[in-house]
Order: structure tokens, then sequence, then C-alpha cells
């Protein structure tokens, strides 16, 4: 990463960011198959990873796109493939086995509405399927959420240290608002992550001159399996304890708490000011990594608070996680499906409701 | 100081190439923006929009709301965002393409030629832009005009389209000392 030059502010949009910061992260592969609303992101790849002398390519389908970035990933390079919610659930398959299999890649969802074909709008609907695996098996996806196209590049490279460090795909859930919108954003991008990254011993670079390794999801015999699950258990567990990310916004003295990620953040960001303005005092926390999900600071900032409004583009999803980590909280929830966004003038409502 | 623009019109009018334009002008001055296209499915005939929102601190959500300024090119998208243009709103509309007579009791409000001033600057295409000189003259406090044609300046390469795009800001600023209000 480039490091030390003043910082630049470019306009882009969330996934020609996601594509510039996979690229500086020194993603060598790219595959991907056409879906609104991320077709900016392969489109940009497209151009830019021809540019820098790296492969990319537009696949037959998302199933063999998420093939490809197995193959990638084998041979130990930085590989990244992105589509939109139906496609993620072809690539689901593909995920399965990357994490089975413990191999790093870099998934992009630009979220739209469900289930099926559903439609182009923004929503949040795929927070279930990004947290809880999602594929088969008994396995998680570390999952970050932006709320701009700068965060965007952040996460982008910070999931590419994490899908390296842990070895596991990692997933970075972005929505329609985030992947179209443009904005500024700053160059070079920040490298959040600050571990020393493991060599890539387990690669297959062609075994000369040492014992061959070998890399399978398909594995039989007395307990090999389980024991191979134990072991991914304890990895899930570190990043438990390690990986919970958030944010918040006038938290200090807040009595009511506003929670939401990714682009509603951004219109709950706007009800807390206005909240304030009207002297009732709002908080916002808004987890950037949804797993693991940010408990331990959630349970932490909810003492002081009497109540807890989820706000999300969806019927309810997030909110459960939520009422994990608060089961005795005062816990209220507002969400529109389909493509609806709940706006600020909503979210103030639902919390001058229940004053 | 905080602007929503709201810009609508066929495909094809150079809608999002407006939006975009003024996002990277804002940008310039050191202002903080959004620019939130329509994408996707839209129509041949129906309505492409944008939204760019501009202000000195940082911008939350990037829906268009309810705009300070409407730039609408077309009858499709004046029926669209009739209902969410304020009455103090700047509204800037093609007379060109309205098939109604226009009645919108806007304080701000100019409804120009803007596809025919458009050809007489030597191409249809900087309609968007002849908009946008009639944006600073009803309005000098959004965007600076040095910036702007900076900004022309370094869209266009070509000569001849510069020149017609810097006409077409010239001539949309001057219009509004003999055109017809709403």
């Amino acid at each position: 990463m480039e490091k030390n030059k003043k910082l630049t502010k470019v306009l882009m949009s969330g996934n020609e960011a996601m594509g510039e910061a996979a690229i500086r992260a020194g993603c060598k592969f790219y595959s991907g198959y056409p879906i609104t609303p991320q077709n900016e992101l392969t489109a940009y790849m497209a151009r830019r990873m021809r540019e820098e002398g790296r492969a990319f390519v537009q696949a037959e389908s998302e199933l063999a796109a998420i093939n490809m970035i197995f193959g990638a990933a084998v041979t130990g390079v930085r590989t990244m493939t992105s589509s939109s919610s139906p496609g993620i659930s072809l690539k689901q398959e593909g995920i399965s086995y990357l994490a089975g299999c413990q191999l790093p890649a870099v998934i992009i969802n630009v979220m739209r509405g469900g289930p099926g074909l559903g439609n182009i709008d923004s929503s949040q609907s795929d927070y279930f399927q990004s947290t809880r695996g999602g594929g088969h098996g008994d396995y998680f996806t570390p999952t970050l959420a932006p709320w701009s196209a700068e965060e965007a590049t952040k996460l982008v490279v910070l999931a590419f240290d994490l899908a390296d460090y842990y070895r596991t795909p990692v997933l970075v859930l972005a929505d329609a608002i985030i992947g179209q919108m443009m904005e500024p954003v700053g160059l070079p991008f920040e490298r959040m992550f600050k571990k020393k990254l493991p060599k890539k011993t387990w690669a297959l670079t062609g075994a000369k001159k040492r014992p061959a390794n070998a890399v399978m999801s398909l594995l039989l015999g007395d307990r090999v399996l389980q024991r191979h699950n134990e072991r991914l258990g304890r990895k899930w567990d570190k990043i438990k304890e390690k990986e919970q990310r958030f944010d918040t916004y006038k938290v200090q003295d807040a009595k009511y708490l506003i929670v939401a990620y990714g682009s509603q953040a951004r219109i709950a960001f706007e009800a807390v000011d206005i909240l304030r303005k009207q002297n009732i005092k709002a908080g916002l926390f808004r987890p950037i990594s949804l797993w693991p999900y940010p408990e331990k600071g959630l349970k932490e900032l909810a003492k002081g608070v009497k109540k807890v409004l989820v706000v999300e583009q969806s019927l309810g999803q997030m909110v459960e996680d939520v009422r994990a980590a608060l089961p005795l909280g005062e816990i209220s929830f507002l969400g529109k499906a389909g493509g609806g966004i709940p706006l600020a003038k909503e979210i103030v409502g639902a919390i001058k409701k229940s004053l | 100081m905080k602007v929503e623009i709201l810009i609508s019109g066929f495909g094809g009018q150079g809608i999002m190439s407006l939006g975009k334009f003024l996002a990277k002008a804002a940008l310039s001055e050191g202002k903080e923006v959004t620019y939130f296209p329509s994408y996707g499915a839209e129509m041949r005939g129906g309505t492409a929009h944008c939204c760019v929102k501009i202000s000195d601190s940082p911008i939350a959500s990037p829906f268009e709301e309810h705009p300070d300024v409407a730039l609408i090119f077309n009858q499709p998208s004046l029926d669209k965002f009739k209902k969410k243009i304020k009455k103090d709103s700047i509204l800037i509309l093609n007379s060109d393409l309205m098939s109604e007579q226009v009645s919108i009791n806007n304080s701000r409000g100019a409804c120009l030629s803007l596809s025919k001033i458009a050809i007489d600057c030597g191409n249809i295409k900087v309609a968007n832009v002849v908009a946008l000189g009639a944006l600073i003259a009803l309005d000098p406090s959004i965007f600076k005009k040095e910036t702007l044609v900076k900004g022309l300046k370094l869209t266009f390469k070509n000569q001849n389209t510069l020149k017609q795009n810097l006409l077409a800001l010239d001539k949309g600023q001057a219009l509004l000392s003999s055109k017809t209000y709403l």
C-alpha cells in the first residue's frame, strides 16, 4: 500500500471505489457476471485490471465466476468477485467450498431487493444469508458493511487482509445506494489491519523441492471432518473475539439509541441530528462488522440507554442480533422491504412515539 | 450552505452527465457532495434523473426529498416530480418538450426554450448547459461561473464541443434578462 502521501479527493461511485481498492490491495484475479446494481464494479475491473496487466474474466455464469475465484485462491493470489443478491445466492456453493478449504477470497455483495430476482432498489435483506454462513455446512464469513464510498475502499482492503490472515472468504456487504452513489473518496486508501500476514505455505504453487500440498473439501475417514470442523470452530471463535467493529455518533449521553448499518445508517445519522435539535438525546450505533456482530460494544453502550430502535431496509434481520446482545433491552424495530427505505422523518417519528 | 439539485429528463439529454459535472465542480470548490443517479430499469420515453447534494458539512442521505433546484427537461419529468418541488425552489423547465401549458407558481422559476437555444449554439446536446447558465443567473451563490468554465474546459478536449458548451452557458445566463417567467 502507498504510504505518507498527501490525501487527494476524487469523485467516485461506491462500485468504482471498491474496484480501485481491490486493485490497490493487490487483487490479481477478478471474475464476475453482470448484474445491477453492481455493474460499474465489473466494468471498472474490466478496464483497470487490464491496464494493470492482471487477469479479468467475465464468466459465463455466477457459478463459473466463483469457481474461478476458487481456482485463483488456491494458487495463493489475492482474488475477488462481486455480484448482487440473486447472483450471490448462486455463488453460495462456491463460498461454502472456499470456507471449507480455508481459502482467502473477497466477495462483494451490492444488495438489491429480493426474494427471487426481486428488483434493483436498495435493500438490506441479505443480512441473514451473509451473517449465518449462507451456503451449506458449519461456517461463517466475516462480513463488513460500508456506509460510504470512502469507507467501502477501506473495508475492501481490510477484507483482503482478514481473508489472508484467517484463511477464509470475507464478504463486503454494500447496498445499491452505496454502490451507485458518487461522493468524494480519499486516495490513497488507508489500511486498517496492522497485523503481519502469514506466508501462504499451503498454496498450490508447484511442489518442486517440497512436499506436495493438497487442498480439498471432501474429508472422509473416521472423524476427519469432525476434527476439521472443530479447527474451523476455533477460528470462528477467534474472529468473534478479535474482529468486532463498529462506529458511534453522539452516544455519550444518549437515552435513545438507533442501530443501523450501511446506507440506512446515513439516514439514521440525519435522524439523530434532527432529534438532537429537538432536545431528544438520541445517538447512533453503527455496526461495521455484521459478522462478527459487535455485541461487546453494543452491550457496553446500551447500559445508559432507555430504548433501542433498530432500523433496516428489511422486515427485520439484524434486529435479531440486537435482541440476542441485549436480552433485557427495550427494543423496537422500523423496517421496509423490497426497495423501501425508512426515511429520517419516519425514524424521528418512531423515536418520539416511544418517548 | 446546503443545496439539493434534482435533474430530470429523457435518457440522452445529458442528465447524468450534468449531475456528475456539478458534483465535480462542487468537489473542486472543496464542498461535500453526493451524486445519486437513477439506474437500470429506465425505459425509452421515460425519465432518467439524478440528485446532487452539496453542503459545507458531511451529507447523510443522498436521496432527493425536496429539491432546492429542479432542472426539468421534459414533460414526464415534470409529471413525476411536480409534487416534490417546493414553492420557493428554483425551477427551470424546458418549454420545448412540455406538452401542456405549465402552471407552477414558483417564485424563482423560468420556462425556457432550452432545446432551441441549444440548437442555436450548434448542438442540441448542450441544452443541459443552457439550463446551467440560467441557474447561475437565477442564483449566483451555488456555483461560481469560473468554476463551471474551468470544469467545461477539463471535460471537453474537442475545441468545437467546448466552444458550443461555453456559448450555451453564456446564452443561458443572458436569457434571464429577456425570458418568459412562469
